[in-house]
């Protein structure tokens, strides 16, 4: 993806090129659609990394079981987004977000109360490699852990980014790590997101707070989560 | 004489007149005041807490109801007898009711519209030939702006007892693209085309998946149906984007659109159809000798 950005005095243009074969600049600029910020003169404009603004949807290759009284790691990445913020009078202001990647929309639950969700082209894997990584995407981990007596089946993962910590060490991204234990399909289960990077990237620094804070009512959330979770 | 010089001011305007007429003047001005202050308090709880046309029944039910304390606060203050304005009032009511009945029935089918909730302010619906944007809902009728910019008004009563379809209800809709092609295409091919330009494009959602469907046989061709669900207020862009898709990627693949196509075949085992040549075109040299 080329991202191209035009500075033209007190005014920023900026405009989003996903053209893949493209390096750059090579992009005809009067193709694409700019879009035109007013800031202060000489003003810098800060870029800041960070989640996309909705859930994430991951569909392994195959469907999933998590038998009775077991646990899961589950690793997958998802596209960084572009944050461009105007810090001028010590005030930041976010001017926009673009996403690296074109992603394509899907919804995840029942037709009335499901949510808008971005499909996620990528695997779910049980490890993550150290390479073959984008530098645009982050790393998630989710641990699924079946406390119930019934075989925890699943097609699709959705993931609320909204509510995670994006870490950076030695320019790799990771979010936090999500903790699920299932109770069961009539039970309410449990949703945590642990706080700090992962174990083995303790020296990582948050580049980004989450979106939204995840309220009290975590039960309750976590019921309608699940459900969202596992797609059952 | 003039009217106004008629008026004896010196016995009109004693202290106690004026003092009566400061508090019926009072009392309309605080009332009012007091009345819109609870109105706009009201209204604003109840935004959190229920739908939009509850909140403006609620909230012009009170402004009715102050309004008519008021009016009768100052009219015991100006020294007016109230018990046979009440009882005119009774009976007049009962009179108006009964030549209103219709009002009155717009008024009960608003308050079950109100609680069933089929549509709420900002809704897009569709009722008979009208579409349009619920503007309000209020008590005899529901107010409709359409997409041509018409104020329409429809009464409660017609809207209980008719169908009504509430497009907007759902965050997710579906589209259907209907388009015939010719039965010597590959229909295979032309499945996955379809398929392949719903999944190109961005505001269509991944899931619920496009669905392709042969729907018909007709004289043109076959009739196939692309159906892409879409976020509702994505509905003219995906559908001008999906149209244009269409068109263009067929034309890429050669594959024809039958419009105003009729093709006619005989069957298999069947002989070549017989022609007769009727009245023979002349050419041009014959047209030159005629003349």
């Amino acid at each position: 993806m080329a991202l191209t950005v035009w500075v033209v005095e007190d005014e920023w243009l900026i405009a989003p090129s996903y053209d893949e074969a493209s390096d750059g600049p090579a992009v005809d600029p009067s193709e694409l659609s700019w879009t035109r910020f007013v800031t202060v003169k000489n003003d810098d404009v800060l870029t800041q990394p960070t989640l996309p603004d909705r859930p994430v949807v991951i569909r392994p290759q195959s469907p999933i079981v998590v038998l009775p009284g077991r646990r899961g790691r589950f690793f997958f990445s998802v596209p960084l987004w572009v944050r461009f913020v105007s810090p001028a009078g010590g005030r930041a202001v976010t001017m926009v977000e673009i996403p690296t990647r074109n992603l394509s929309s899907t919804w995840f639950g029942d037709m009335e109360t499901g949510e808008l969700c971005y499909s996620v082209d990528s695997r779910l894997l049980r490890t993550m490699p150290e390479t073959d990584v984008d530098e645009a995407y982050a790393r998630c981990e989710v641990e699924i852990r079946n406390g119930s007596r019934e075989r925890l089946q699943f097609e699709r993962i959705c993931v609320h980014v909204q509510h995670v910590h994006l870490y950076e060490a030695d320019g790799k991204f990771w979010s936090n790590q999500v903790h699920v234990v299932f109770k069961g399909s009539e039970e309410v289960s449990q949703l945590s997101y642990v706080p700090g990077p992962p174990k083995t990237w303790s020296v990582a620094k948050v580049v980004c707070e989450p979106r939204e804070v995840l309220d009290r009512s975590i039960f309750k959330r976590s019921f309608n989560l699940i459900r969202e979770i596992t797609g059952i | 004489m003039t009217f106004l010089q008629e008026i004896d001011w010196q016995n009109l305007l004693t202290p106690d007149t004026i003092w009566s007429l400061a508090k019926v003047l009072l009392y309309a001005v605080v009332g009012m005041i007091l009345l819109r202050m609870t109105v706009v308090i009201i209204r604003r709880i109840l935004k959190r807490r229920t739908t939009a046309q509850v909140a403006m029944l609620v909230t012009k039910g009170i402004n009715y109801v102050g309004i008519g304390l008021i009016v009768m606060l100052v009219l015991v203050e100006l020294g007016v007898n109230l018990a046979p304005i009440l009882g005119a009032a009774g009976i007049v009511g009962l009179a108006v009711g009964i030549a209103s009945q219709a009002s009155l029935s717009n008024i009960i089918s608003g308050l079950f519209l109100v609680s069933e909730k089929p549509f709420e302010i900002g809704d897009v619906i569709k009722t008979a030939d009208t579409v349009g944007v619920v503007d309000s809902i209020d008590l005899l009728s529901v107010k409709l702006r359409t997409f041509d910019n018409l104020f329409i008004r429809v009464p409660n009563e017609q809207l209980a007892n008719t169908q009504l379809t509430n497009i907007t209800r759902y965050p997710i809709r579906r589209l259907d693209f209907s388009v015939a092609v010719p039965y010597s295409e590959d229909l295979q091919r032309v499945q996955s085309v379809l398929r392949e330009l719903a999944e190109a494009e961005p505001l269509c959602l991944n899931e619920p998946a496009p669905i392709v469907l042969f729907s018909d046989f007709r004289d043109a061709g076959a009739t196939v149906v692309l159906g892409v669900w879409f976020q509702k207020s994505d509905f003219i862009v995906v559908k001008n984007r999906i149209f244009t898709a269409i068109v263009a990627r067929f034309q890429a693949e050669n594959i024809d659109i039958p419009v105003g196509y009729r093709s006619l075949q005989t069957d298999k085992n069947a002989d070549p159809f017989p022609i007769r040549i009727v009245n023979p075109i002349p050419n041009n040299d014959d047209a030159m000798n005629s003349e």
